[in-house]
């Protein structure tokens, strides 16, 4: 694995807000939170750019709607 | 840069430990070793099950898998990472993992978890193949792997997988839950690992 290098985050308060609230919801540090927020980005991305769609099924209704990413 | 780690495997033929090696990574010289040693030894395998008449329902289940393909659909994704356990100069078992699934249990829902895609051991430590194993405990070293991987990304030890039927007691012996068939993978069952289940099993690995 390769070694780890620091930055400096500075968010708003709604975005700090919406960060802690992920951290505790999902059981998680802060970091951790943003380290899987930059998983899921670059999987959706990736797979976006191999042609796949990102598509959301209700589970209840398994209605679908797509996620359109610009 | 791939990092290793010290542990140990059982020799069943002279009943001794032997120091192995795991990897943090699947490197392209472990695939090049699966293409030289794992795919004529699973030919054999293949061809001793076809002479011998045994129904396919019969054979290994992974007996199909090609590793180089499902590392090549994840390649420079962060959100897998792969493992193999090597012993002297051989490949002795592999695994991929997914680090952006959620838990299932109703005590751990919606929470992160180390869910294993693949895991598999060299062809020569299948079971019932009419020959002694090479080596006992790869399962069990990836597994462990996989539990340490979730405590290290915070995941508190939450690990899970659909299982192969062939497979499904060795992941009950650990202590996994299973959480039933999943018309969604085949109908493959559902295992999963909680934090106090990881607890328990980093405590009796030992004895898997």
């Amino acid at each position: 694995m390769a070694g780890k290098r620091g930055m400096t985050l500075n968010l708003t308060d709604v975005e700090m807000k919406a960060l802690e609230e992920l951290a505790t919801k999902k059981d998680l540090s802060k970091t951790a939170v943003l380290r899987q927020a930059l998983r899921f980005y670059q999987t959706v991305e990736i797979r976006m750019e191999r042609g796949d769609k990102l598509v959301f099924e209700n589970l209840h209704t398994k209605e679908k709607s797509e996620l359109m990413l610009l | 840069m791939a990092e290793t780690s010290r542990i140990f495997l059982w020799d069943p033929i002279v009943s001794a430990s032997v120091e192995a090696l795991l990897w943090d990574e699947i490197t392209t010289s472990h695939l090049a070793q699966w293409e030289k040693t794992w795919v004529p030894e699973r030919a054999a395998i293949r061809k001793r099950l076809e002479d011998a008449k045994i129904s396919k329902d019969q054979w290994p289940q992974s007996i199909h898998w090609e590793w180089p393909i499902k590392i090549a659909d994840v390649s420079g994704l962060l959100a897998y990472a792969g493992f193999a356990v090597t012993c002297g100069n051989a490949l002795e078992g592999l695994m991929r993992v997914a680090l952006h699934r959620s838990a299932r249990l109703p005590s751990e829902v919606g929470k992160p978890l180390v869910y294993i895609d693949y895991v598999e051991v060299a062809p020569w430590n299948w079971p019932a193949m009419g020959k002694p194993l090479r080596y006992k405990g790869i399962g069990t070293a990836l597994l462990t792997a996989a539990v340490i991987l979730s405590r290290k990304e915070g995941f508190y030890g939450r690990v899970g997988l659909h299982s192969l039927p062939q497979a499904a007691a060795f992941y009950v012996k650990a202590g996994m839950a299973t959480l039933g068939e999943d018309p969604d993978v085949e109908g493959l069952d559902y295992f999963e690992l909680s934090p106090a289940a990881a607890s328990a099993f980093l405590g009796k690995e030992a004895d898997l």
